[in-house]
């Protein structure tokens, strides 16, 4: 009953604030903002997809098609080779995360397979600053406004006189706390639900959010984390304001904090591991590769030498294989050798960014909208696969060509392998975004505890 | 009676928590961010080094091979790192761009893909960062309560019963809180510069360090403008706590908002090329110009010359030089030759200017769109700012495209001499009426092939991509002073 009491006065006196008043514009200008940019850029990308799709199937075929056969196997194994789309995750709207990164296709050929960017026709400014999207919202401005919440939500009181007034009550100090906390939260929340619930049916009207259990999940868990996340700054700022005497000095140090923990820590943290786990550039690797080429080709002439015929017959072809295996056995070492300096690298950087909130938030959302390193590793594992099985379709298709008088089969677009990312199912993705939301718990009752101390020996004087 | 009151709001913030946290912000931040940049850069340079060493290599080894493996295997291309990047990261994450050039493709950037993948979630923090977030937040709270905080503590009350103009007050506060806002960051800085003179590997040039200069003025003006704004919010609010929330709001739109939300509202409003139409172009454009230039006029050539069946080699007895009736003599393969060769060289000049062509027409299309982001961008100072600070430090839009363009006439002077040489071989050969057919390249066409080097642009165009971004900066500066002077003129103080 008297918490009851205690959180309805809270809930009062913010719902009459002027900066309830400005959280609530801010909310809804920028969460709205945000998601019709990132909608419309989605939508965009969708189009685009689906029209790379189409050209390279009808570029495909357009080769496939030719009457000069030595044209076909050249282009398809060597100048054009494949191109396959790369399909944009469902929910890369509300969080962008690493897709920058993604290429927007695959090209494939029967020697490998490379990367095609966006090159000239992507904006140049748009490297400059961050993707305004609903992951940065939460994790810049509701955690600022977090903090402008509970600042003064102690000391404030004392220096208006209202806490003294309010304890000389047989009022127990916890529940007062406890008022504060949930009436406070309760406040800052619902017009946080209120924007994104709204923004979400917009991106409904606009066929970008499919009500499907698996996406409805996987925006459950997102603004379930989101609320964590808000809550450690509420529960932050809450202990620096029952550790302060005056609200200038709690909001000094609250400001301090949130500068620390959101723009200085997780910033640093790609560029200091980077320091602590140097990884050899990729021309060192290339280098070394080269290196390993030569060698192998002197073995192979001396070969072709000591044995005083030409290059050909089935002894020397035979020996000539295994040095090419050999050499390709050595040179995958090197390219593994980079990958797991690279790999280290990137797990002591995931490491130190989650020393803050802010880098345990960004984690747990991309995992949750699949749009993170895990979804990363998934596209170079499929892109590794269609580099695999189209160098096996190709030589295949050559086998038949040097058993039919240099004639390719007849050929379809259908029959050749295309590039197959597998997407995480909701719980995978809850299961790559626990450890991260388990530190927001954890936090969460590491700073409502240290905060309930301080409150229960605070001078109200 | 103006320095009494700049020294009394001196001493007062001197004494203040809020100095304090400036301090240790300013250098902590400051001199952490520098020292992780140095190190980001040590890395670029000494991985610069090791290529550039395998480079010249492969430079050397392509003088004695056959040009035509310049023209499909290609040439690597490499940029210096670019010092001012300890400073300002710019629109590119890695430092020192890379592509390869050859005669079949259209000449593209490189990823960087040493770097860490984790800075697409955390972008490493730079003096643009901090100057933007960090330093705009604290002139908020070295000013939202410059002219309500002193009306609720009464002593603003005192100070205008005594006979003090009430601009004289107002400047006064503005100067001293202004100057010991500016005072940590100065220090920081010239410490940070102080720290990138001491190395050896970062040897800044002294128009460098003068674009350094013009950076940190740039950033002064910057904190100058959110500071009026902090101090005019401040003379329009009767209490502290409504001010600083109202100077979040504003700082939330105009720094965080306006800046990021600006390029991707531009996106939607001015569509750029339709990259599935530019690329489908550029896919079409060998294979057409191949079809056009080299097949059709070479089976017109072996029609009339007689080269019959699919493989015109079988046609030409290669140890003589003359051929007969029955058999054609190397002369003709010779002749077949270069006239292939030309028809291929004019196929490949013809590609590359074609997709010069297509990349301009790319990056056209594309500048509509840039300048409607910088025009919306430039409502928030942060981003008159920012846009200032990259073009200045050369890591911005303009150097990138400068890049790309001398990347283009590297190509086709790269191109230019592998078709040389292939043109000299071709004369040599019907010259010299051999059937020795060995031929040494490095000795019959000597030369090495050119190296790349970055110039960048002019320092008038500089000058022009700053110029409008410092000028809105004083601009806004001057109106919230002035704002700020008119409110504080009619402020009730009671």
């Amino acid at each position: 009953m008297m918490l009851r009491l205690l959180i309805r006065k809270e809930i009062l006196s913010h719902v009459l604030s002027f900066r309830f008043a400005v959280t609530f514009v801010i909310f809804l200008v920028l969460i709205f903002t945000s998601i019709y940019v990132t909608v419309n850029g989605y939508e965009q990308e969708i189009a685009e997809h689906g029209a790379r799709v189409r050209a390279y199937q009808e570029h495909l075929k357009g080769i496939i098609t030719q009457d000069d056969h030595d044209r076909i196997g050249w282009r398809l194994f060597w100048d054009d080779g494949k191109l396959d789309a790369v399909p944009v995750s469902a929910l890369s709207w509300l969080g962008h995360g690493m897709q920058s990164i993604n290429p927007i296709a695959i090209n494939t050929y029967r020697w490998g397979a490379k990367e095609v960017d966006r090159g000239l026709t992507r904006n140049p400014l748009l490297g400059l600053l961050q993707v305004p999207d609903f992951i940065y919202v939460v994790n810049v401005v509701l955690s600022l406004l977090a903090v402008l919440f509970m600042f003064d939500a102690v000391c404030g009181e004392k220096e208006a006189g209202t806490l003294r007034l309010t304890l000389s009550n047989p009022v127990p100090r916890h529940l007062v706390l406890l008022g504060k906390w949930i009436g406070g939260y309760l406040v800052l929340m619902i017009p946080f639900l209120i924007a994104t619930i709204g923004g979400l049916v917009y991106a409904w009207s606009q066929g970008v959010l499919a009500a499907n259990s698996e996406q409805l999940t996987r925006i459950g868990l997102l603004l379930l984390t989101s609320c964590l996340y808000i809550a450690v700054f509420f529960n932050l700022s809450l202990f620096v304001s029952a550790a302060t005497d005056r609200s200038a000095t709690s909001l000094l140090v609250c400001l301090f904090l949130w500068v620390t923990f959101i723009i200085a820590v997780p910033n640093m943290a790609p560029v200091t591991a980077q320091i602590l786990r140097e990884t050899p550039s990729l021309h060192l690797i290339e280098s070394n590769k080269e290196a390993v080429d030569r060698e192998y080709q002197l073995k192979i002439d001396q070969l072709t030498q000591t044995t005083g015929e030409l290059a050909y017959g089935k002894k020397i072809e035979q020996e000539r294989e295994r040095l090419e295996k050999e050499r390709d056995a050595r040179k995958r070492q090197w390219d593994r050798y980079f990958e797991d300096r690279k790999h280290d690298q990137f797990s002591l950087a995931k490491t130190l960014a989650r020393t803050s909130p802010s880098g345990c938030w960004i984690f747990a959302a991309v995992a949750l909208t699949d749009t993170g390193p895990a979804a990363h590793e998934r596209l170079v594992a499929a892109r590794n696969r269609l580099e695999q099985t189209y160098k096996e379709k190709c030589d295949k298709l050559e086998e038949h060509r040097r058993q039919n008088d240099w004639k390719f089969p007849e050929m379809t677009v259908e029959e050749f392998p295309a590039l197959m990312v597998q997407n995480a199912s909701a719980a995978q993705s809850l299961m790559d975004a626990l450890n991260d939301m388990l530190i927001l718990i954890i936090l969460n009752v590491v700073c409502f505890m240290a905060a309930f101390m301080r409150f229960l020996r605070y001078d109200v004087r | 009676m103006l320095t009494e009151l700049i020294r009394k709001e001196i001493l007062e913030h001197l004494m203040s928590l809020r100095f304090a946290i400036a301090c240790v912000l300013c250098f902590v931040v400051i001199l952490c961010s520098l020292f992780v940049r140095l190190q980001d850069y040590d890395a670029a340079m000494k991985d610069y080094h090791e290529n550039s060493a395998r480079l010249k290599k492969q430079l050397a080894d392509l003088e004695k091979g056959h040009p035509w493996s310049i023209i499909w295997g290609g040439v690597e291309v490499i940029q210096r790192p670019n010092p001012l990047k300890v400073f300002v990261r710019g629109v590119d994450p890695g430092n020192g761009m890379a592509a390869r050039v050859n005669g079949f493709q259209p000449a593209r950037l490189h990823r960087n893909e040493s770097l860490n993948r984790l800075v697409q979630l955390f972008p490493a923090m730079d003096m643009v960062s901090f100057v933007g977030v960090i330093m705009s937040l604290l002139a908020i709270v070295f000013g939202y309560d410059a002219v309500c905080g002193e009306k609720e503590r009464g002593t603003l009350r005192l100070m205008l019963s005594y006979s003090v103009p009430r601009d004289t007050v107002l400047l006064g506060k503005w100067i001293g809180g202004y100057v010991t806002l500016v005072l940590p960051f100065i220090l920081a800085i010239l410490a940070g510069a102080a720290v990138v003179m001491t190395q050896a590997d970062v040897a800044l040039t002294v128009e460098q360090w003068h674009r350094f200069a013009a950076i940190a003025g740039l950033a002064l003006l910057f904190i100058a403008a959110v500071y009026s704004m902090a101090v005019w919010v401040s003379s329009v609010t009767p209490r502290s706590s409504t001010s600083i929330m109202v100077l979040v709001t504003i700082w939330l739109i105009a720094i965080l908002a306006v800046p990021n939300l600006s390029p991707y509202l531009a996106q939607a409003w001015r569509e750029g090329e339709n990259p599935v139409e530019a690329q489908k172009a550029q896919l079409a454009v060998l294979w057409d110009l191949w079809q056009r230039e080299v097949d059709a006029p070479m089976k017109e050539y072996d029609r009339q010359h007689g080269f019959v069946g699919e493989h015109w080699w079988e046609n030409v007895d290669w140890n003589v030089w003359e051929g007969d009736g029955e058999k054609k003599g190397l002369k003709d393969g010779y002749e077949r030759s270069a006239f292939e060769d030309q028809c291929e060289t004019r196929a490949h000049r013809l590609s590359i200017e074609m997709f010069r062509k297509l990349d301009e027409k790319s990056v056209r299309s594309l500048d509509p769109q840039i300048e409607l982001g910088r025009w919306i961008s430039r409502v928030s100072p942060f981003s008159c700012f920012a846009l200032a600070a990259t073009e200045l430090t050369d890591t911005g839009v303009l150097q990138k495209r400068q890049f790309l363009n001398q990347l283009h006439d590297y190509q086709l002077k790269l191109c230019d001499f592998a078709f040389a040489r292939v043109a000299k071989r071709d004369q040599v050969r019907l010259e010299r009426q051999s059937t020795d057919r060995n031929f040494d390249w490095a000795k019959e066409t000597p030369g090495a092939p050119p190296a790349f080097v970055y110039t960048p642009p002019a320092g008038s165009e500089y000058a022009k991509a700053v110029l409008l971004d410092a000028g809105i900066l004083t601009g806004m500066a001057l109106v919230f002073l002035m704002l700020s002077y008119v409110s504080f003129l009619r402020y009730d103080v009671r």
